[in-house]
């Protein structure tokens, strides 16, 4: 068997594993073959050698199952003690639970309904700055234009007066 | 022997094997041969678990003209070694002890 055949054959009975992992264990065999080969053995012995496919694979599950086993030790699924007291205890924890939700819930309401206070109280400042930038020099402008008016107006009827 | 004995027994191997230099995979099972035969598939299994622990870590560098993983140890792994030496010394001195009682 070449090496060509050997990887291609592992990749098949490695199938069930997550693409990155077999990638690199593939990869792995690939590398201590060549270094195999480059140490002088030939490619069929040094290919014998790393063990037949199906050994590798059975190894790998096992391995890998040994390896997810003692995790799902650690994080094991609640003992019939624990159902128990869950099932027998549902009328307690169940309202209580919904009570914790209910308070979360009102704290968001808080927090969105302070925002959009904080909102509305900014919004006339910031219309009254609005109109003080633009509405105030026009009326400077038509307040001058007024005064300018009038005492001209004045001055045309005091100079008929005295004429 | 005990797994989990055996498994802290094969890390620190694997840690030796690459304390004086960085070392890559075919050498790695080569140096430890002849202490213990150790698969392929062992191998990788340890050096993943060494590299998430960060008792080393990997640079992939070219080798005549093909991709070859140098593994390089860490002050961690280092440490680890340390750690080992002290253990083993309290074990045998336990040993000791326990084998002098048995003599009587």
């Amino acid at each position: 068997m070449s090496k060509k055949e050997f990887l291609k054959n592992l990749k098949g009975a490695l199938s069930t594993l997550p693409r990155s992992e077999r990638k690199e264990r593939i990869s792995f065999y690939s590398e201590i073959i060549d270094d195999k080969i480059e140490e002088g053995i030939p490619e069929d012995a040094a290919i014998k050698e790393v063990g037949s496919v199906s050994e590798i694979a059975a190894k790998i599950t096992t391995e890998n199952k040994t390896a997810t086993g003692e995790k799902a030790a650690k994080n094991r699924s609640l003992t019939t003690g624990e159902k128990v007291v869950m099932i027998v205890g549902a009328p307690l924890w169940i309202p209580l639970a919904i009570a914790a939700l209910a308070v979360i819930f009102s704290l968001y309401l808080i927090a969105y309904a302070m925002l959009l206070s904080l909102w509305a109280v900014e919004l006339p400042f910031l219309l009254i700055s609005l109109i003080s930038k633009v509405l105030f020099p026009a009326c400077t402008a038509a307040s001058k234009i007024l005064t300018s008016f009038t005492t001209s107006s004045f001055k045309k009827l005091f100079a008929r007066r005295k004429g | 022997m005990d797994i989990q004995l055996k498994r802290g027994l094969l890390d620190v191997c694997v840690l030796a094997a690459i304390r004086g230099e960085d070392s890559y995979g075919y050498k790695i099972i080569k140096d430890i041969s002849p202490c213990m035969e150790m698969s392929e598939s062992t191998l990788y299994t340890i050096l993943k678990r060494l590299e998430i622990a960060r008792f080393l870590t990997v640079k992939t560098t070219e080798h005549n003209g093909r991709l070859r993983k140098y593994y390089h140890i860490t002050p961690a792994g280092i440490e680890r070694i340390k750690e080992f030496e002290e253990d083993w010394r309290e074990m045998l001195s336990i040993y000791n002890f326990v084998t002098r009682e048995n003599g009587k």
